[in-house]
């Protein structure tokens, strides 16, 4: 198999890749085809990729960058390590054998009708664009003999070696188990003259160029094997090892897994009319009662992903349960991604399910419309988190409430867990540490990178659908999606589509969720009710005693004063109740610190809440949105009780044992 | 046999006693009730007068919930849902045994410490009221031996922490790391699972073994009127070691009491809606049975200890 490989590849590439029939979603900027072997007593992977990278651009290039991620897993020295300052990793117990790296034997120019064979290994430099750092070796350039010019193809063979780390993030070997992502030699983005080609940091992932991947691995026959793409063929090579195919069209990265012990499922679904998919779920043994579940977690993702943002347009999905330690959970790449469980898991604590469905709405977010996770994590990251949310309620309910005691799962089914929590309290904790559009490695700290890239984008997410309601959001994501399958978006173009259906310029809200680092907190101030003093006096030339009013009709003057405690200024809506059951739905244009409202009627008011709808779900403080005139007492004496029964419980067992 | 008859005599003499009990209970919730105030107003104010209170009266605002946890520390820090029904009743087992008190807020490990102490001095008296035959159970002959043996059960309350520290917090580090190493290496979560629950159940079974030859300590200090530590220590641990099978099956009677009692509780408990005053105070009012059923088991232990090391000596 592997001596047509070479072959195989001549008919494929340059420039005229037919992809055997098939149609490609898109232009096929960068392809790969490769042909590696997986030592597991050496725990590397050698092998050659053929490149062709065409540049789809109207500036000419005159280097090539490289990604070189594992590298980053060399020593700890690397950026993405010295960011992770020990804290995802077990650095402190790694062996000389443990470390991983990307090295490049050679890399040369394949003749071609524009380009004259030539050997470009010694104009390999590592670059370090984003901190400077001498240690890091995960991106390099190559200055070209001569530019690429727009819409001119070059061909490059590339032999490569890649150690496979101990598990460090995302990737590694644990228990013959393999996850191998950011593996090989990947060209970065050429786009506005210029690379983007970022280095590989702790809170960062990833972005690439679309094309096509037809990758052959070589390994121990016991193994069984997913990755990105279809699974071609397989090849007994009669020595103990399998060479295994998987080919995918239109994607921006190849990632695999394998090991002796996974179980595999296959499943074809039809997720509309004229619509199926091929799901295989890699399941490890020890979480073979959680099959169903998965793969039910996997077909909803698809259903509902289709229906709100486009037919899934592959024809698999490889859904892998991570091995244990293994850290590489929960992760995306196109086609294939990893989930997560755990063994005592039980219905309603959403495990597998919720992280099934998130890392699935990836392969929309950043698989499909190849959003740059480097600089604008937002896009994906938060865009899933919303959708993932949305998906699991849709399709299970809200989860409810659970905590482990002593590693067994308990769940409180009177507590349900509603969507406006998703990502409100990491949004609260650390509303005014980064604006949200950052550089992923840019932001303050870990924390601030989840809550801004996850939590308050997909705050922003739901926000807005409540702000322009459903039947105007709705269609707008789905235009969103489809329209950018295949083409990068950038912030300005996720505006346009929202304006264009908003049928407005919504730069005033989301400038403020986006580019500011303000909270939003409306609040009702207080209300206030007084009876209406009986004219007494000279009014004009009438003088009143006070007497003249009839008794019994009282009239209150009220006045609510609401109050905007945040800096995010959005217009709200303002319900008011009276005392006799009238209600009243104000709207305050939203800008000014407070506003007043006073009314004159026989019946007082008795409640005021602001944004009644909660349309503003990324509200700090929701508490404060409404105030009662006769608020429930009970409350406070019900739940300080169900707090003393735990202090005097556990007093009286630390007595018990203590005293 | 000698288990089961000394388990009998004890849980006749501490209902004859029900006083104690009360006194033990009444120590309880002095403690508990200003902690609950606090915690009290803390929900007062957060909830105030918004619509949370109605969420709240009729079921668990988890909006809120985070709001509250996020804007607060300390005391409030520990109010969760967890801590509904049998939530709390596994919250502070595994607080106990897993040494996550550790982490709770200063006001609340110096309520427990308090406690502790004011705990000390009344099982002097207790063991002490229980050692007297016939008349003489006056507040006053409480009051006395709890003064009298003050200083031997403050004694003895010290080697408990210190066995804390000197062998079950040592020891449940040591297993817990070697737990977390082989679990780095494992194939699955179901082994460090497996460990996790071995250990726990090492730590807690070990924790009553030492309380209970302290239990015997105290014992000798009072029916021995032993002023050294060192004898009475000796002569608890001398018991122990001469009738394992005894003392321990008297232990495991009194840990299935407090089981089913715990059980018995939040079944009942569970079937009491609190969505309106009087569920809330039926509620209570359980609660309070239960401390009280607490209170009194942890007498009548004391009592049937106290009989079986009559009995075997």
């Amino acid at each position: 198999m592997r001596k047509v490989a070479f072959a195989l590849f001549l008919l494929l590439c340059p420039s005229s890749l037919s992809l055997q029939g098939q149609e490609p979603f898109c232009t096929q900027v960068a392809n790969y085809f490769m042909d590696v072997r997986l030592d597991i007593e050496r725990q590397t992977i050698t092998g050659k990729e053929w490149v062709t990278w065409t540049n789809s651009t109207d500036s000419p290039a005159l280097e090539l960058w490289f990604h070189l991620y594992w590298n980053a897993f060399q020593n700890n020295r690397s950026t993405f390590l010295k960011e992770d300052g020990g804290r995802g990793s077990d650095l402190y117990r790694f062996g000389r054998e443990d470390w991983g790296h990307c090295r490049i034997g050679s890399i040369q120019i394949i003749e071609s009708a524009d380009f004259d064979p030539f050997d470009l290994t010694s104009r390999i430099r590592f670059r370090q664009p984003d901190d400077g750092n001498p240690f890091d070796q995960t991106v390099i350039s190559i200055r070209l003999p001569q530019p690429v010019a727009p819409d001119q193809t070059i061909d490059l063979v590339i032999a490569f070696e890649a150690k496979v780390p101990k598990p460090v993030s995302r990737t590694g070997v644990h228990n013959q188990y393999y996850f191998i992502a950011q593996w090989y030699p990947k060209l970065g983005v050429f786009q506005d003259g210029e690379w983007n080609c970022h280095q590989y940091h702790r809170a960062s992932e990833y972005y690439a160029d679309y094309g096509t991947y037809d990758v052959q691995i070589t390994l121990p026959s016991s193994f069984v094997v997913g990755a990105t793409g279809e699974h071609r063929e397989q090849e007994d090579n009669g020595d103990g090892t399998t060479t295994h195919r998987f080919f995918q069209h239109s994607v921006h990265d190849f990632a695999w897994v394998a090991s002796p012990h996974l179980q595999r499922f296959t499943e074809e679904y039809a997720y509309a009319s004229d619509k199926t998919t091929e799901i295989t779920l890699l399941l490890q043994p020890y979480h073979r009662k959680l099959r169903d579940r998965y793969l039910n977690a996997v077909k909803n993702a698809v259903r509902y992903a289709s229906l709100w943002l486009g037919d899934y347009p592959y024809s698999t999905i490889t859904c892998v349960d991570p091995a244990y330690n293994s850290r590489s959970g929960g992760m995306e790449y196109p086609t294939f991604f990893t989930g997560g469980a755990y063994f005592l898991s039980r219905p309603g604590i959403p495990r597998p399910e919720a992280v099934t469905i998130h890392e699935f709405g990836h392969g929309y977010f950043y698989g499909l419309l190849g959003s740059n996770e480097f600089e604008q994590a937002w896009m994906d990251e938060g865009m899933t988190s919303y959708l993932d949310a949305a998906v699991y309620r849709e399709a299970y309910g809200d989860p409810v409430f659970w905590r482990n005691f002593f590693g067994i799962p308990v769940t409180f089914p009177q507590v349900r867990i509603p969507i406006e929590s998703e990502g409100i309290s990491s949004h609260r904790m650390t509303w005014n540490r980064d604006e949200m559009q950052r550089n992923a490695w840019q932001y303050m700290d870990t924390e601030s990178y989840g809550a801004n890239a996850y939590a308050k984008a997909a705050l922003l997410m739901l926000t807005l659908r409540r702000y322009l309601g459903e039947e105007v959001f709705d269609p707008m994501l789905k235009a969103y999606s489809t329209r950018w399958w295949w083409r990068h978006p950038r912030p300005s173009d996720f505006f346009a589509v929202v304006s264009e259906f908003a049928g407005q310029d919504m730069s005033w809200f989301l400038d403020q969720f986006i580019y500011g680092s303000g909270h939003l907190d409306y609040a009702v101030g207080r209300i206030t009710n007084r009876p209406v003093p009986p004219q007494k006096g000279w009014f004009g030339l009438e003088y009143r005693t006070g007497q003249e009013d009839r008794p019994g009709e009282q009239v209150y003057e009220s006045e609510v004063l609401i109050r905007r405690l945040g800096e995010v200024k959005v217009p709200v809506k303002v319900l008011i109740r009276f005392s006799d059951d009238r209600t009243m739905l104000l709207d305050w244009e939203g800008q000014y610190r407070w506003k007043k409202y006073t009314f004159r009627s026989s019946a007082h008011v008795t409640q005021a809440v602001v944004d009644p709808d909660f349309v503003y779900v990324s509200d700090i403080n929701r508490t404060n949105n409404s105030r009662m005139l006769k608020p429930a007492r009970l409350a406070p004496w019900r739940w300080a009780a169900v707090w003393l029964h735990w202090l005097q419980h556990t007093l009286e067992l630390f007595a018990f044992i203590g005293s | 046999m000698k288990a089961l008859l000394n388990f009998l005599k004890g849980f006749h003499q501490s209902a004859s006693l029900p006083q104690l009990i009360l006194l033990v209970y009444v120590v309880n919730i002095l403690v508990a009730i200003p902690l609950a105030v606090t915690l009290f107003d803390s929900l007062q104010d957060s909830f105030g007068d918004s619509q949370v209170t109605e969420r709240m009266s009729q079921g668990f605002d988890y909006l809120w919930w985070e709001e509250f946890r996020d804007d607060n520390e300390g005391l409030e820090a520990t109010f969760s849902p967890a801590l509904l029904g049998k939530g709390a009743v596994l919250s502070s087992l595994e607080n106990l045994i897993r040494w996550k008190f550790l982490s709770f807020p200063p006001w609340l490990l110096l309520s427990a410490c308090f406690y502790l102490v004011m705990r000390t001095l009344l099982a002097g008296g207790i063991l002490h009221t229980y050692s007297m035959k016939g008349n003489g159970h006056s507040g006053q002959e409480l009051l006395k031996g709890a003064a009298a043996h003050a200083p031997q059960f403050a004694g003895i309350l010290l080697c408990g922490w210190l066995s804390w520290l000197v062998i079950l917090a040592p020891l449940s580090s040591g297993l817990n790391s070697w737990v977390r190493h082989t679990a780095r290496n494992s194939y699955s979560e179901i082994a460090p699972f497996i460990l996790n629950l071995l250990v726990s159940a090492v730590i807690f079974a070990l924790f009553f073994l030492i309380q209970m030859v302290l239990d015997y300590t105290r014992i000798s200090v009072v029916i021995q009127e032993r002023r050294s530590l060192w004898h009475a220590f000796r002569a608890g641990i001398g018991l122990v070691a001469r009738h394992p099978l005894s003392t321990i099956a008297l232990l495991g009677m009194m840990l299935l009491v407090q089981a089913v009692a715990t059980a018995a509780y939040l079944l009942l408990r569970a079937l009491i809606p609190q969505d309106g005053p009087l569920g809330v105070a039926a509620a209570f009012v359980l609660l309070q049975a239960f401390i009280f059923t607490l209170a009194w088991i942890r007498c009548w232990q004391f009592s049937s200890q106290m009989h079986l090391f009559r009995y075997l000596n």
